[in-house]
């Protein structure tokens, strides 16, 4: 790796070495990984949703491949927050990269509760708050299509923790940049986006949708055009950093958001095709800095030009 | 064992059309690979391509070492679009390997009557079994002691004759082969299990044990014939996968637990090979 180059970059308070990310329930909880990547090199793991009981998740199918992308509704199975600080995190503490829990709640006073726990351990660096999720009965995407609701819920956590605070928002609204600018006021320190799209597919020899739960949410390079839309959009309306995911499968895919003005990216759809995406793109993206003489990163980010 | 999590690619030697929608596809890995056991299954796709976008898990078929290299054969039929382009692929084109994956048959030395029991294309993973058993193999890939004690039966059961794919490379390793179709074309007319229920009073339920792959359908009826049986009954499990690695979550099944009743378990890293006891069917 070029020693001289800088792709550091500062998410609301959250110095990351690079701006490569794992979206969170593409990655497991890091360990799932760690037989194919350097999990040190990565700017930052977000591992899978975590509420504050354990959840099931859906009954399958849960997953169903379509036309570049795939649906999921995987229903934010999850081991619950006592089980990650207890059975995940003592992994994740070795690590040197910064480790964000990604967070939900069926209630805004379970993302306080959730909140205040995860404040009182080592370990982690920021949390993500997921009020997007489109394959759950109660909460999820419900709050995320609310400005109101958004807010209410980013102020809890606020106040219940120090740590960075993360809103992923959903693109299943009217106008993202009404919930981005709103969580922007309620004090988020940044926000990811898309999460996935909800969607459908049916086999028409049964006449039954592919997914048990009906829809689910498409994630994959069918979503990136719409995705960095979204980023580009909200670029231009909060002035928080703003973290691009949907459809990475590339560098030059990454590097799309980076030029419209995402801070840093999260991989997600990806993992599952090649364990070793994140690392791949980060290589490559050092490469195109190298051959286009970019010595900071910065120099990439909101360079669009129209 | 240690777990040996295996990221590479391979030259396709033969795919070759056995059936029809069948297809015995052979793999010359890039890199060696020391060992891949049955019922562990490897993650492919073509080498290059966005379009279909996942790798499709497909079980052993068989795993051998030569001169040129480590060699994957997998047995597959074509049931959408990744196995149709998976169909579509000559010697000389490349794959991207991950695996292998899974947990594989675990064999208990100690029984020595092992009947071995497919629907359709679950056919594939036994007929490595049987190949790796009928070799005098233990459950590490070593020459084991008790082999020459082994008595195999093999039952395939498909809906016709026409079928039960790759009967003719079981038989070569087995002389104890039953068959069952639904139409009656050849052997015993029923479904397999039917055929098992009718001679399990033969086996000594201490001494045998029992290995299953096929249709759900036929999971769920010897999961109900082998309820009253004290013979251990091992299933492989099928779901749709992204990652095969136990990140995606997406092939998740219904297993009991004590504590809680039941809770989903990831075919790909908690499986796919499940006792057949701890299935909870709805």
């Amino acid at each position: 790796m070029a020693a001289h180059l800088d792709l550091s970059v500062d998410i609301g308070g959250l110095k990351i070495k690079n701006p490569i990310m794992t979206a969170s329930g593409t990655f497991g909880y890091g360990e799932e990984y760690a037989p194919f990547i350097d999990l040190n090199a990565l700017g930052a793991i977000i591992v899978k949703g975590l509420s504050i009981n354990p959840r099931m998740g859906n009954p399958p199918p849960r997953i169903i491949e379509t036309a570049g992308g795939m649906l999921n509704a995987i229903g934010l199975q999850n081991v619950g927050v006592q089980a990650f600080i207890e059975t995940k995190l003592p992994f994740l503490r070795t690590l040197d990269v910064p480790v964000i829990a990604n967070i939900l709640g069926e209630t805004p006073d379970d993302y306080q509760r959730i909140s205040e726990l995860l404040s009182r351990v080592d370990g982690l660096h920021a949390l993500e708050v997921n009020i997007s999720c489109p394959n759950v009965s109660k909460g999820g995407i419900a709050f995320g299509a609310n400005p109101d609701m958004a807010m209410d819920i980013v102020r809890r956590v606020k106040a219940a923790t120090s740590l960075p605070v993360i809103v992923k928002l959903t693109p299943n609204v009217t106008d993202i940049t009404v919930i981005a600018e709103a969580v922007e006021a309620a004090g988020a320190n940044a926000v990811s986006l898309i999460n996935t799209i909800t969607g459908m597919s049916i086999d028409v020899e049964k006449r039954i949708p592919h997914l048990k739960n009906i829809t689910g949410g498409l994630s994959g390079p069918a979503i990136k055009p719409i995705a960095l839309r979204m980023v580009w959009q909200v670029v231009n309306c909060v002035s928080i950093p703003v973290i691009g995911m949907g459809g990475i499968m590339d560098a030059n895919d990454a590097l799309e958001f980076l030029v419209a003005g995402a801070t840093a990216v999260q991989i997600g759809t990806a993992n599952f095709i090649n364990p070793q995406s994140t690392i791949l793109i980060l290589n490559d993206i050092i490469s195109f800095m190298e051959t286009h003489h970019v010595q900071d990163i910065h120099e990439l980010i909101g360079s669009l030009r129209c | 064992m240690t777990k040996i999590l295996n990221l590479d690619s391979g030259t396709i030697i033969e795919n070759q059309e056995i059936a029809k929608d069948h297809f015995v596809m052979s793999v010359l890995l890039t890199s060696y690979l020391d060992t891949a056991l049955p019922g562990q299954f490897i993650m492919v796709r073509k080498q290059g391509v966005k379009d279909p976008l996942l790798r499709r898990p497909l079980s052993l078929y068989g795993f051998f070492q030569t001169e040129a290299g480590t060699v994957l054969e997998f047995l597959y039929r074509v049931l959408g679009k990744g196995t149709l382009a998976l169909s579509r692929l000559v010697a000389g084109d490349t794959v991207d390997i991950l695996g292998p994956l899974g947990k594989p048959f675990e064999l208990i030395e100690a029984r020595p009557h092992i009947i071995l029991l497919a629907g359709g294309i679950g056919a594939a993973p036994l007929s490595y079994f049987l190949e790796y058993l009928a070799k005098g193999l233990d459950r590490y890939g070593e020459n084991s002691q008790r082999a020459e004690m082994r008595r195999i039966i093999f039952y395939f059961g498909a809906a016709s004759a026409a079928a039960l794919v790759g009967l003719p490379q079981i038989q070569r390793f087995c002389p104890d082969v039953r068959v069952a179709t639904d139409d009656g074309s050849t052997g015993f007319s029923g479904t397999v299990t039917e055929l098992l229920r009718r001679d399990l009073p033969e086996f000594d339920p201490e001494k045998t044990s029992l290995y299953s792959c096929g249709p759900t359908a036929m999971i769920k009826s010897l999961s109900q014939l082998m309820q009253t049986s004290s013979i251990p009954c091992y299933v492989s499990m099928e779901e749709r996968m992204a990652c095969g690695i136990g990140a995606c979550l997406g092939c998740s099944i219904k297993v009991r637990r004590e504590s809680s009743g039941w809770a989903y378990s990831q075919v790909c890293t908690d499986g796919p090979v499940f006792n057949i006891k701890n299935l909870q069917w709805e």
